[in-house]
């Protein structure tokens, strides 16, 4: 399972994607989480289990959902509070669901 | 009073950024210039190596000088042709076209252009920074024209049995044919200048670039964005990453050649001067928070310290302290970035600190940032502590305030 992680670069959110890909393994769901640019994530939506949005980019966050109503793939925005990392089991419960309810 | 401020901010520039950023145009300009920065990364080593300031190192380096510096030439020296490729080969994506062929198109639609061949060879004058706005402009024109006669299903119809690979190709030989004829008649048969003549018009445009009002609107614009939680760079960097770029390129052949540094809008103008620890100077709050009594505010003082103080990267302290919409931290965060462009923009044109002409990643930890970008001068060192000095005071006061208001807040609960 592919799980692509959005912000500007693709480097400030590599903590938080490790923190969920570790959580998922904890959960035996074996995932790749990777960081990316969001430019990155519009050009491989497609071949994603699911996209989620650093809150860092939210601007773009109604153009990714109008290109997954192309592809199926569910887009998840990210909270501020939710990208600091504390709570990291919530925000995996709401990837989950989201993944499932496609 | 500020709830309202933050409220109209966010109802008036998070629409308008979402529609900037999200324009197919500048998502493909974007990706084209993200593309693009390993080759000015690379084209920026012969240009370190050929000027060590070591006394005597020049003399060394000069009989190979002209090879050494080929590695630039090949790499930031065609910027325009790498923009071209990758703009045509991301806007095609966008439309469902096969990128390859789009990037394949509108590279050749800049070649006619910009480097129509005689007698046998291409020149190579438009392939560096000054053809940028041509690439950019012949590759949206190619891969419209692409787009226009796929949409239409106008192609040379192959029967079923031909495989699908060779009838893509074949589909593609009608819009490369449109792009090739209605560019020749004006580059060819006219012979006219085309790159010149779209050079002169974007003149005032990149001149203004460099102006003092526009490196001063630019800062408070993305610190504005910061404020309400927007990554500010990723909003404009589709109109100005090019221009840097191209500007960056351009110092870069001027020191070559021994003339003065034409530039100031570069990306190192703002992140080695400004961004220190993080975009709005956000190194200088996280070294603040350490001396804060607050529990959380020490919290996100140990959280930031390792990405700010070593790759520039804030967004744990944005989102910790927070400073998103957060009324103590307005004048600080919106009003730091634009004062640190206004003094690295005066010493600059002072002469007093050398221009960037060296592409040096903005995650490149403080202070060698500012002594790589400016080919080694310690005074843009100097700039830069100034500079963090500067932004220090500023937060000091709203940092202390904030700090209170959440001790008081710790203290409350306790009881």
């Amino acid at each position: 399972m592919k799980i692509l992680l959005l912000c500007f670069g693709g480097w400030s959110s590599s903590i938080l994607a490790k923190k969920i890909e570790d959580c998922l393994k904890g959960r035996n769901i074996e995932a790749k989480v990777s960081t990316a640019p969001l430019e990155v994530g519009m050009s491989q939506m497609k071949d994603c289990a699911a996209v989620m949005i650093a809150p860092q980019v939210r601007h773009m966050s109604s153009a990714m959902h109008d290109l997954s109503k192309k592809t199926g793939t569910p887009v998840l925005d990210i909270s501020m509070q939710e990208y600091q990392g504390l709570n990291i089991d919530k925000l995996v419960d709401r990837l989950l669901e989201s993944i499932k309810a496609v | 009073m500020m709830d309202r401020l933050n409220k109209w901010l966010e109802q008036t520039f998070l629409p308008v950024a979402g529609k900037v950023a999200s324009w197919r145009y500048m998502v493909a300009a974007r990706n084209a210039f993200f593309s693009s920065v390993p080759f000015i990364l690379l084209g920026s080593i012969p240009l370190i190596i050929g000027f060590i300031q070591i006394p005597g190192w020049d003399a060394i380096v000069e009989p190979y000088l002209g090879k050494l510096l080929n590695g630039t030439n090949m790499t930031m020296g065609l910027l325009s042709l790498w923009i071209a490729l990758a703009y045509g080969y991301s806007l095609a994506q966008s439309y469902d076209l096969n990128p390859l062929i789009g990037g394949m198109t509108s590279l050749m639609g800049f070649l006619v252009v910009a480097a129509p061949m005689r007698d046998g060879a291409l020149s190579a004058s438009y392939l560096d920074g000054t053809g940028l706005f041509t690439a950019l402009l012949v590759g949206t024109f190619a891969i419209e024209v692409y787009r226009f006669f796929t949409v239409r299903n106008i192609t040379i119809k192959m029967p079923p049995s031909v495989p699908p690979a060779i009838s893509a190709s074949f589909a593609a030989i009608l819009p490369l044919l449109t792009v090739l004829l209605s560019l020749e008649i004006f580059s060819n048969w006219l012979e006219l200048d085309i790159p010149g003549l779209i050079m002169q018009a974007f003149t005032p445009l990149v001149t203004a670039g460099d102006s003092f009002f526009a490196v001063v609107f630019l800062a408070l614009l993305v610190s504005l964005l910061f404020y309400l939680g927007i990554h500010g760079w990723a909003v404009v960097v589709g109109i100005v990453g090019p221009i840097e770029m191209a500007n960056i390129a351009a110092n870069a052949a001027a020191h070559a050649a021994g003339e003065p540094l034409p530039h100031v809008l570069t990306e190192p103008f703002f992140a080695a001067w400004g961004s220190i620890g993080g975009t709005t100077a956000a190194g200088a709050l996280v070294l603040l928070l350490f001396f804060c009594k607050s529990k959380q505010l020490k919290q996100v003082a140990k959280l930031s310290a390792i990405p700010s103080f070593l790759v520039n990267i804030h967004e744990p302290v944005m989102f910790g302290a927070p400073t998103v919409l957060n009324p103590y931290f307005f004048i600080p965060v919106v009003f730091v970035y634009p004062l640190c462009a206004a003094t690295t923009w005066i010493a600059m044109n002072l002469g007093w600190v050398t221009k960037p002409f060296i592409y040096v990643p903005w995650s490149t930890t403080m202070p060698f940032y500012p002594y790589l970008a400016t080919g080694g001068d310690w005074r843009a060192v100097v700039l830069m502590l100034f500079n963090l000095a500067l932004a220090l005071a500023i937060y000091y006061p709203f940092t202390k305030a904030y700090d209170n208001k959440l001790l008081k807040e710790e203290l409350a609960l306790e009881e």
